[in-house]
């Protein structure tokens, strides 16, 4: 199968399934208690006001109906206004999932960083002191839901230590340069400002630990187990009486193949960022769409939840669709198609 | 009877060379003797609930208070075992009411295949296709807060899973020799699912029950530290940590205790459910 | 890589000199909570009047220590009856440098009426008439007698209706287009002491000094005002450590007042007498429809506890005990009332009148989901009230469900509590949207009260102009109300600020200067920098 053959198939499935997502959020969405007008009018609105809002936002109307609505502004780009900040939906999104993904990314990077090398180390090492300490922290690192890493990690780094700020993405006394990728990181190694990007970058080190540490500690397990594996195969122990480095054997023999199921991990952890991203990002005060995604879900805003979940669903079928072409970029022999979901 | 006892030491032999499950074990007995019998062994069983002490607030650790006082007085290892009580409560029903769904659908979806297989499984994807704890978050935003629509939300999430599971045992097993031997010789659907296939995916899906109970406890403190979910004064990890996250770092232990409470539970339920693995897969 | 990096910088320092001002210029860095709505038809809460009070002119001013009326926009004005007469000062102007004329103050008030959001009901269905007799003055007739009229005209901030006419965009209220509200939610027409210079309602709105202000600015108020919004505890506590702060707002937890206020450079300062703690009891639900029940509940409530809740250090608390319906200094208040106090025997004794048993009834106390100190009030109502023998459940409610669960007396739940802020300088704004049957099933409005009485004299309250006269009205509405005891009575609210040794706060620091309405304290321009 052609690789368009296979993007194509797949992003018909996702769209397929996101058309499910929709029906299905749309609908809970609807059927809860709470009159979202008279939330959106604010405590003080007369009855009538309460009525001619429900109106307006069609809530009035047979379900079938708002749902056709709700699907033609969405198709043009349009999740209607938020009931909770009066502007509209995709605004907000397109303002601070930027954000959100840019500390997925940062987690993601910390993951393979950290991830690969202890699993590599552990395995060179097998059942020595270092094995062992990798298997403690891993066994943690799983252990525990992020928003207590987050804490935990708060407190140790960032009021007793204070080595890292306590919270949010900036420094006060700092000005993110214009919005180019959106991901301010890049935009500062575009715009050239360095104070800012290792300002930054100080700010983003502690939620994307938090957050990467489940992650850790499964990527470091599964290369572990990869690495064993080859070092006991008959030609480590060739290129070792060859007399190769010790690097250039980890890197040659053993990344190479614990690269795919590593990256296949990856996409299975991405799911667990995106809904773990919405804890850190609450403990960091990091303004990221779980800034947005709370409140809208603490204040019942309706389209602020369908839209929310419904961009979080097409970025998780998107990471995925990802994954597979990166996996078979990576390694040719593996027949795309034959990995679903 | 002789040879179920050798089984059984042959068992405890294989499961206790892993030192990792044996703590497991010792974790995961010590939490859940300490939620069943919490009245009889913590300090202050009325401060499970709405109790007030208000001279009392905010001590820290000490010998009267092991992890000290929160902010209204009361004792938080009390409030910590009652808290153990709610998760591991929660935990078994999400799983009595999730395994059995999920398992259901995934082998009619695997045995049926067609059109059966389809719509079933689409299905299954579309809650799939949503990071588990963002759907549930919307479920709960959407509910009226309690326990129940609590542990309806992350049941609504966690069916799939074992859908999946079942499904792709069942769909190997459609083609294996003896089912289709027991099709041949006339057996009901229902006989073919029940006895057959059925027996031959318990240990996986028993597996990942074992493994799976840490992990609601994960999902449900995630969510009741959003704020949804549980509803207080009744103790809840997840709520506690919340709370005492605002207070950081002066009344660090309201933050800190609950939450490697909750780091304890799962990290013994997590060797002892790799424990259990190791066994099961070394019997097959 | 490196070439550009000079330039950069080389750039940058060119920058600097340029734009070098020959004072350093002084930045005020505040914070609330999300979103802050800078459209005035949508100013509800105390972010909102933050942005209304700075960027915008009203006719009249909340006045300093007292309850009376300033001229701001308005020099002068004149009541006969319903009709009410403003004379405009010849020299205001709006940011754009238009003139503030009679017909931007009509436009101001009938966008409010016909948007129907925000602050709206205090001029909904009021006006008969609105005529711009010439350009300075205005002219408006009632529909029928309403005392608080010129009170609420404090609420009414003035636009400039030539540049929100020039953008609007099309909308459902005809010639009007939508009213210029997309605009305005991040733009602004006002003619305030400070222009918007950014605004994003869920982080940041920048307001710098406006020169040609009417009433001008003292040099020493800041030239920059930066108000963040949404930020979380940790993140407040950690920016006002390092400085990046110079006052927080009132919302942090007393135990992280207590502990930020003890460390060098900082302080608490405070504003009261805006509104009081209430717990409104549902008189339709048994219980609570035997006025003894209710009375034997409000004698057996812990009000000292819940002082003590809200002790920071042996001078400061964030409350004081309350004497009923209306703060200290509202029209109609008496100071030598008694407080409110706990006393068991008096309890022991209403409770032995009323019709129902302690034991039979489980009460439901309810506390909103994002105020988390009333969850330790609830718990105290659960302590106390247990005293009394009566079973209880603490129930948390988000708002949202709470609104909707508060529009039946069936629904609504024994015990709510709400805070309640005056957000005019009259009485009728706290008392009459707390009792009267016309807005019952409101957020406040959660005793279900529907007495006659008490409606009537509300009524005549609003009705009456001669204000002696009003004053009498709402003394005796006041006791009638404390007689049938719909509310428990908590405490009257004192609002407690974090600020930095950085700026002077006269507003909260001397009672003389203080206003009675809710945000009117943060007018920068009365706050000075050092």
């Amino acid at each position: 199968m052609s690789v368009w053959r296979f993007l194509a198939r797949r992003l018909v499935a996702s769209l397929f399934v996101l058309a499910g997502v929709s029906v299905l959020i749309f609908c809970l969405a609807r059927v809860i208690p709470g009159d979202p007008a008279r939330i959106a009018l604010g405590p003080n609105a007369e009855r009538e006001q309460v009525e001619a809002m429900r109106h307006e936002l069609w809530l009035d109307r047979p379900l079938a109906e708002q749902y056709v609505r709700f699907v033609g502004g969405a198709l043009r780009g349009d999740l209607g206004i938020s009931l909770y900040n009066h502007r509209p939906v995709m605004e907000t999104i397109r303002r601070t999932l930027p954000v959100t993904v840019e500390l997925i990314l940062a987690a993601a990077v910390l993951t393979a960083l950290i991830g690969v090398p202890m699993g590599i180390v552990a395995a060179r090492w097998r059942d020595g002191a270092i094995d062992n300490i990798t298997r403690l922290i891993s066994l943690l690192g799983a252990a525990a839901p992020s928003f207590v890493w987050a804490i935990l990690l708060m407190l140790g780094f960032a009021y007793t230590l204070q080595i890292f700020p306590i919270a949010g993405r900036l420094s006060e006394a700092m000005h993110a340069p214009p919005s180019v990728t959106g991901l301010l990181l890049v935009d500062c190694v575009i715009a050239g400002q360095w104070a800012v990007l290792g300002d930054g970058l100080r700010h983003i080190c502690l939620p994307a630990l938090a957050l990467s540490l489940s992650g850790i500690a499964q990527i470091a397990r599964m290369t572990r187990a990869n690495m064993v594996e080859v070092y006991d195969s008959a030609h480590i122990e060739l290129a070792r009486a060859f007399a190769f480095s010790e690097a250039s054997m980890a890197l040659k023999y053993a990344l190479r193949p614990a690269l795919i199921p590593t990256l296949t991990l990856f996409g299975l952890q991405i799911a667990a960022l995106l809904g773990n991203a919405f804890l850190v990002e609450a403990v960091f005060g990091y303004p990221g769409i779980a800034q947005f995604g709370v409140q809208a879900i603490l204040q019942k805003d309706l389209n602020g939840i369908v839209g929310c979940v419904l961009v979080i669903a097409a970025a998780f079928l998107a990471a995925n669709v990802a994954v597979d072409l990166a996996v078979a970029f990576v390694d040719p022999r593996i027949r795309l198609g034959a990995r679903r979901g | 009877m002789g040879e179920f006892k050798t089984a059984l030491r042959r068992a405890w032999y294989r499961f206790s060379r892993n030192a990792g499950s044996v703590v497991g074990l010792a974790i995961v007995g010590v939490i859940v003797l300490a939620a069943l019998f919490a009245p009889l062994i913590t300090p202050f069983p009325g401060h499970a609930g709405g109790a007030l002490d208000i001279l009392n607030a905010n001590h820290p650790p000490d010998g009267r208070n092991l992890l000290g006082t929160d902010l209204v007085g009361r004792d938080l290892f009390t409030r910590i075992i009652y808290g153990y009580r709610l998760s591991l409560f929660m935990a078994v029903v999400v799983l009595a009411l999730t395994v059995p769904v999920g398992v259901a659908v995934g082998l009619a979806a695997g045995y049926a295949g067609g059109m059966t297989e389809a719509v079933l499984m689409r299905i299954t994807d579309v809650f799939l296709a949503v990071p588990p704890l963002v759907l549930a978050m919307a479920i709960m935003g959407l509910l009226p807060p309690s326990l129940i629509y609590g542990m309806m939300a992350v049941s609504l999430m966690w069916w799939p899973w074992y859908a999946r599971l079942a499904f792709s045992i069942a769909r190997s097993l459609r083609q294996e020799g003896y089912v289709t031997a027991a099709e041949v010789i006339g057996a009901s659907t229902w006989h073919v699912l029940l006895r057959e296939i059925l027996p031959n995916a318990m240990p996986s899906i028993l597996t990942k029950m074992t493994l799976d109970v840490g992990f609601v406890i994960l999902i449900a403190s995630s969510l009741s530290f959003l704020g949804l979910g549980v509803q207080p004064p009744t103790p809840d990890l997840g709520s506690m940590v919340a709370e005492g996250a605002g207070y950081l770092p002066d009344l660090w232990w309201l933050a800190v205790c609950p939450g490697v409470a909750i780091l304890l539970v799962i990290l013994g339920t997590n060797l002892l459910g790799d424990g259990i693995r190791d066994l099961l897969e070394a019997e097959r | 890589m490196r070439g550009l990096f000079h330039i950069t910088l080389a750039g940058l320092i060119a920058a600097g000199i340029a734009t070098a001002p020959a004072r350093a210029e002084t930045v005020l860095r505040t914070e609330e909570t999300a979103p802050g709505e800078l459209d005035p038809a949508r100013v509800s809460k105390y972010s909102d009047g933050m942005l209304a009070f700075n960027v915008y002119d009203a006719l009249v001013l909340p006045g300093a220590g007292t309850a009376q009326i300033e001229p701001l926009l308005a020099e002068s004005w004149t009541v006969e009856g319903q009709v009410y007469t403003f004379k405009l000062r010849p020299d205001a102007k709006f940011h754009s440098g238009n003139r503030v004329t009679a017909d931007d103050v009509i436009f101001s008030l009938n966008r409010m009426a016909t948007m129907g959001t925000g602050f709206s009901f205090l001029f909904r269905n009021r006006v008969e008439t609105a005529e711009a007799v010439d350009a300075r003055t205005v002219r408006f007739t009632l529909k029928s007698p309403f005392a608080p009229f010129l009170a609420n005209m404090a609420r009414l901030p003035i636009l400039d209706s030539k540049l929100v006419m020039a953008n609007k965009k099309d909308g459902q209220y005809g010639a009007f287009g939508d009213y210029g509200q997309e605009w305005l939610m991040a733009h602004d027409a006002g003619s305030g002491a400070y222009r918007i210079e950014s605004h994003n309602p869920q982080e940041l709105s920048v307001m710098v000094k406006n020169k040609d202000y009417v009433l001008g600015v003292p040099d020493a108020a800041p030239d920059v005002v930066r108000l963040r919004y949404g930020l979380d505890a940790a993140t407040i506590r950690a920016m006002i450590s390092r400085g990046e702060l110079d006052i927080a707002s009132q919302w942090m937890a007393p135990e992280v007042k207590r502990a930020l206020s003890s460390q060098p450079g900082m302080r608490l300062v405070n504003e009261y007498g805006l509104g009081q703690f209430y717990i409104q009891m549902n008189t339709k639900k048994a219980p609570l429809d035997d006025v003894h029940c209710r009375r034997a509940l409000a004698y057996a409530f812990d009000y000292n506890a819940a002082l003590s809740l809200l002790t920071i250090n042996k001078t400061t608390v964030a409350g004081k005990p309350s004497r009923g319906p209306l703060p200290d200094g509202a029209m109609g208040a008496d100071p030598n009332a008694p407080v409110f106090a706990q006393d068991m025997d008096k309890a022991r004794a209403e409770q032995a009148q009323c019709k129902y048993k302690a034991a039979d009834s489980k009460l439901e106390i309810s506390w909103i989901a994002v105020v988390a100190i009333e969850e330790r009030f609830g718990l105290i109502m659960q302590q106390s009230f247990a005293a009394l023998g009566y079973p209880s459940d603490v129930v948390r409610l988000p708002y949202p469900l709470y609104t909707d669960r508060a529009s039946k007396a069936e629904t609504t739940p024994h015990f709510s509590q709400i805070y309640v802020n005056s957000i005019t300088p009259d009485p009728d704004a706290v008392i009459y949207n707390m009792y009267h049957s016309q807005v019952a099933g409101t957020w406040q409005a959660t005793s279900w009260l529907l007495n006659p009485e008490v409606d009537a004299l509300l009524d005549k309250g609003r009705n009456t102009v001669d204000p002696a006269a009003r004053a009498t009205i709402y003394n005796d509405v006041r006791q009638k109300i404390i007689d049938l005891q719909p509310t428990i009575y908590g405490f009257q609210n004192v609002a407690l600020f974090v600020a930095r040794d950085t700026v002077d706060i006269p507003a909260l620091q001397d009672p003389a200067k203080m206003r009675h309405v809710n945000a009117a304290n943060f007018m920068f321009r009365q706050m000075l920098m050092k």
